[in-house]
């Protein structure tokens, strides 16, 4: 990181509201180029929803959305859900910024490599043989290489979670976002997905990362947001963190998850 | 084995007209099924897009699911008379509604989160629907062509009954002749392809969910 910090993505008195219920109220988040942004709240506090608004996958009920600083625009139906025009305008936005889901959510009619092909093939219109490259270069990194003509079915949980990292790679994102990556894996397979991110912020990528990891979340990020009943409550660098008094929300909070083992 | 002896010799005897109303049963079920397939496949796509108008229409095919074959083949009778494409029409009708129901209820089973993935990466809807859901779809929509397969060859054999031709012919034919053996000429036949119909499918079902490491 350079001494004047570039600007990725930001939302601005984001809110969100789902009928009469508001799910987030007047959120301010900036990301910086290259930052890893952890999010860290109780069950139902809106950090899926949060997370969800920077990619458009839910569409923030009012607030400002800006990516290299230029203003994304969308405008809501009556249902408060993306028009058909801004949901096409969104699908164009969402290949910037990918998503990794708890649940992996590959395509199980496709093999590992259709997997990580079939989106850029479409939407960015790159030849087969570069992709096909580009496939074995991310599944390497991921350390899934010979995994290329399996099904989703015949993957473990880690390994389709790492599928779906090196799938999300391959629309080659600025930013990438990461809801509960490893909620969903036993406790062994944590860390393979883990430290595929760690890589991945070390090459530079910009990402925020919904996770109850705490080893994780202090030995990797550069800021942790906490977030309780739809506000953010605690913003700070993991050192700042662990400064609050231990009567503060956000370290009673923390204090409830487990601290696993550092990534290794 | 009298009686086979008898389906045989018959056959042998009248091969020219036996062959002829095998094939006007194989293309009364055939065509029946591809145009049913035609019909109730972006309808069922629809119907599954389309959350209340496609419960609606669900609910009415369902209804049509009920009606014997019988009736629906007599019922198209006084529109549009006697003869093959009444016949052709009325199975079309018969077929239409497993393999709607089943294309709508395979799209809605999709796990959602799988299509927002989908969307998280920018898949624009009409490809997501080529690329992902059809597919994911398919195991189901198959096992709705192969109920509307086997309803369509059995009830091709009613179609006789108004004209239409086909096996029924010597169904009918041995009815009123008190010749059970004539009858069998008939009916060996159509249910020789229903079972080869079933077997045909299931190799598909069973190469598919082989192809996607899906478990029985
Ligand atoms: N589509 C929706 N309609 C109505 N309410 C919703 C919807 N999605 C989420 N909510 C509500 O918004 C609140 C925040 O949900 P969200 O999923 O963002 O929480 P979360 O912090 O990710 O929780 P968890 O840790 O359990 O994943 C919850 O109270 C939830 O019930
Ligand atoms: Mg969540």
């Amino acid at each position: 990181m350079g001494d004047r910090m570039t600007e990725k993505i930001s939302l601005q008195h984001l809110s969100k509201t789902y009928g009469k219920r508001e799910i987030l109220k007047d959120i301010n988040v900036t990301v910086n180029d290259g930052e890893l942004v952890t999010l860290i709240g109780p069950s139902g506090s809106g950090k899926s929803t949060l997370i969800r608004c920077l990619n458009l996958l839910e569409a923030p009920t009012a607030g400002t959305l800006t990516f290299n600083r230029q203003k994304i625009d969308y405008k809501l139906n009556r249902f408060g859900q993306l028009t058909r025009k801004s949901e096409a305008q969104a699908a164009q936005y969402r290949t910037k910024v990918g998503m990794v889901f708890q649940q992996f959510n590959l395509f199980p009619n496709r093999s590992v490599l259709q997997n990580l092909i079939d989106g850029p093939r479409r939407i960015l219109k790159v030849d087969r043989g570069t992709l096909e490259q580009q496939a074995v270069h991310y599944l390497t990194l991921v350390g899934l290489r010979d995994y290329q003509a399996q099904y989703p079915a015949q993957l473990s949980g880690g390994q389709k979670q790492r599928v779906a990292i090196a799938r999300a790679l391959m629309m080659s994102p600025e930013v990438l976002l990461f809801d509960e990556p490893t909620s969903a894996l036993d406790p062994e397979m944590v860390n393979d997905v883990l430290r595929v991110m760690l890589r991945l912020k070390q090459a530079g990528m910009t990402m925020v990362v919904v996770t109850h990891e705490m080893a994780f979340t202090e030995q990797a990020s550069d800021r942790v947001l906490f977030l309780e009943q739809g506000q953010i409550q605690f913003a700070g660098t993991p050192q700042a963190l662990q400064q609050e008094p231990a009567t503060s929300r956000v370290k009673q909070f923390v204090s409830t998850l487990d601290h696993h083992l550092a990534v290794s | 084995m009298k009686f086979l002896k008898q389906v045989g010799d018959y056959i042998q005897m009248n091969r020219a007209d036996f062959d002829k109303n095998l094939i006007i049963h194989l293309q009364l079920s055939l065509i029946a099924l591809v145009i049913a397939i035609v019909i109730a496949v972006p309808i069922g796509v629809y119907a599954a897009k389309h959350a209340k108008i496609g419960g609606r229409l669900i609910g009415l095919f369902n209804a049509i699911r009920v009606i014997p074959s019988l009736a629906i083949l007599v019922l198209v009778l006084p529109l549009m008379g006697m003869g093959f494409y009444p016949a052709l029409l009325a199975l079309t009708i018969l077929a239409i509604p497993p393999i709607l129901i089943n294309t709508y209820s395979g799209l809605q089973q999709i796990n959602p989160e799988t299509l927002e993935a989908a969307a998280g990466m920018g898949m624009g809807n009409a490809y997501r629907l080529r690329k992902i859901e059809l597919p994911l779809a398919a195991l189901p929509v198959i096992a709705g062509v192969r109920l509307a397969a086997i309803e369509v060859i059995s009830s091709a054999t009613l179609a006789a009954f108004i004209g239409g031709g086909g096996l029924g012919t010597y169904v009918m034919m041995g009815m009123s002749m008190y010749d059970p053996s004539i009858m069998l000429v008939g009916a060996l036949p159509v249910t020789g392809i229903a079972l080869l119909s079933e077997l045909f499918f299931s190799v598909i079902e069973f190469y598919l969910k082989k192809k996607y490491g899906i478990g029985e």
